[in-house]
């Protein structure tokens, strides 16, 4: 479905180089903090930016050579960006009617209905929760192959984000070849959903782990300084100095579950993944 | 290219109470006025409206996603000109039902041809302007096209004095009859004016379209 090669933007204060594939049927996290590069590299996905080097491609093509039809196969939902907000859903149903050929709209009312999504009342006066629901609705409802969703659970509650995961998951439930590039600071979101993720910090993926693996394998380990210097370090990915030692990221849990029985061995999860890897040495 | 029509006719649809309040002051005011006012006045409404539809694509950031719905630069730029174009001739083509209204009403006696040859100048005049805000919003957005529209204006206003000097050095120097030249012109007749102005408005307008799609063809959002 995609697959860049060392895509390249070189912007004054940040560059971007960036490699990553995403097979059909897969759902694919890009997690970093804010400003690591998952917007850029989700506009140069969309043919919004030009890359400065590298390839990409997108469903089969250059994103920069879409044409109108081959934008209908994605459905895309941005953090910042979306409808005018003087318009209202019955107002953007009629533009949707007639932007995708393979627009439901009898799913697509039935869904904002479900949501509590109002028909009447301007997009301005929407909540947070219902801005984020309408642009996951617009994405899904033209039974796109392909889902670019850019933080969007991003604000949200619990109740929520759970509402927009379900979405997302009914929508994967009805095509296997669908697949979903999804950015997100919300690591648990991603946990949830995604079969693998990539770790994109200052414009570079500096891991990329099935998710499986990483809440499976992967694992923190708690030592003293002491146990530090005795332990066998070479499954360690990152370290990070703590008060009372050392929080070791490890992508063999078992390894030191079965040779070091006296340590503290945590399960792994993305949130302690990104502070060992972004905070460590 | 259809859903951005409609994207466009319900941006300035939102905006009826304003749209009242237009139509109210230009019935109001082709009682008093010089009936030809109420076409520039409601060609420069329309003129008006149809930018505004950029700058409601601008609100909130609205580009990004606009770009990433089934559109493309060139659709784009189609659909604007082609919006424009048809919302201007809809404002212009309403504004000169009502002049003859007016002129009816006001029991004035006048000849269709020559109220028509007028009005038709105002049409190419105000879709010059569009054409020329187009670009430059396209470019440097709309809040800064309309201090460039106004330096612009400036400039034309400047060119025009010194243009003027120039003119009458001609005149005093080569010994250019530019009387005769006016003459000549003021003979053609007021039809073949009309729709030589017609004829290159539309091409100016054309120009200013091939320009916009190299615009946003370069954009990055």
């Amino acid at each position: 479905m995609i697959k860049i090669n060392n895509l390249q933007k070189n912007y004054k204060d940040f560059s971007l180089d960036v490699s990553l594939e995403i097979p059909a049927g897969t759902v694919t996290g890009l997690i970093g903090k804010n400003g690591a590069g998952k917007s850029t590299t989700i506009k140069a996905i969309l043919g919004l930016i030009k890359p400065d080097g590298g390839t990409l491609e997108v469903l089969g093509k250059d994103p920069q050579k879409f044409t109108s039809k081959d934008k209908e196969q994605l459905g895309v939902a941005l953090s910042d960006s979306g409808f005018s907000m003087m318009l209202n859903l019955e107002d953007i149903v009629k533009i949707l009617k007639s932007m995708y050929r393979s627009f439901d709209e009898k799913f697509f009312r039935e869904q904002c209905k479900e949501q509590g999504l109002p028909f009447d009342k301007v997009l301005k006066d929407f909540s947070t929760g219902m801005k984020a629901k309408l642009r996951v609705l617009v994405a899904i409802s033209h039974a796109a192959k392909l889902l670019i969703l850019d933080e969007p659970t991003s604000g949200l509650d619990v109740l929520a984000r759970n509402d927009i995961l379900d979405m997302l998951r009914n929508y994967l439930a009805q095509d296997s070849e669908r697949s979903i590039l999804i950015s997100s600071h919300i690591s648990s979101d991603l946990e949830g959903i995604c079969d693998n993720v990539y770790m994109i910090h200052k414009g570079k993926i500096i891991l990329r782990e099935d998710t499986d693996a990483i809440l499976g394998q992967y694992g923190i380990l708690k030592v003293s300084e002491e146990e530090y210097a005795k332990l066998d370090k070479q499954y360690l990915k990152a370290t990070k100095k703590e008060s009372f030692g050392y929080a070791c990221l490890t992508n063999e849990k078992q390894f030191y579950l079965d040779n070091y029985p006296n340590i503290v061995v945590e399960n792994g999860n993305i949130d302690d993944m990104i502070m060992i890897l972004l905070g460590g040495k | 290219m259809k859903g951005l029509l409609i994207k466009d006719y319900l941006t300035i649809a939102k905006q009826k109470k304003l749209a009242v309040l237009y139509v109210f002051v230009a019935i109001m005011l082709s009682f008093s006025m010089d009936s030809s006012f109420i076409v520039s006045y409601f060609s420069l409404i329309g003129s008006l409206l149809v930018l505004t539809t950029l700058t409601y694509d601008s609100f909130d950031n609205g580009y990004p996603f606009l770009m990433s719905l089934p559109v493309t630069a060139k659709t784009y730029v189609y659909a604007k000109y082609l919006f424009s174009f048809l919302g201007l001739l809809g404002f212009w083509g309403f504004s000169v039902i009502l002049q003859f209204a007016s002129l009816i009403l006001r029991k004035e006696s006048f000849e269709v041809l020559d109220v028509l040859s007028m009005d038709v100048t105002f049409f190419p005049m105000f879709l010059f302007i569009v054409g020329l805000m187009l670009p430059i919003s396209l470019k440097f957005g709309a809040e800064k096209a309309r201090i460039i529209l106004i330096v612009i204006f400036g400039l034309v206003f400047v060119v025009g004095i010194m243009g003027k000097k120039l003119l009458e050095t001609a005149v005093k120097d080569y010994h250019i009859d530019f009387e005769t030249i006016i003459k000549k012109l003021d003979a053609m007749p007021q039809q073949v004016v009309a729709l030589s102005l017609a004829g290159l408005g539309i091409l100016a307008f054309v120009i200013s379209m091939k320009i916009s799609i190299g615009i946003m063809k370069k954009k990055e959002f």
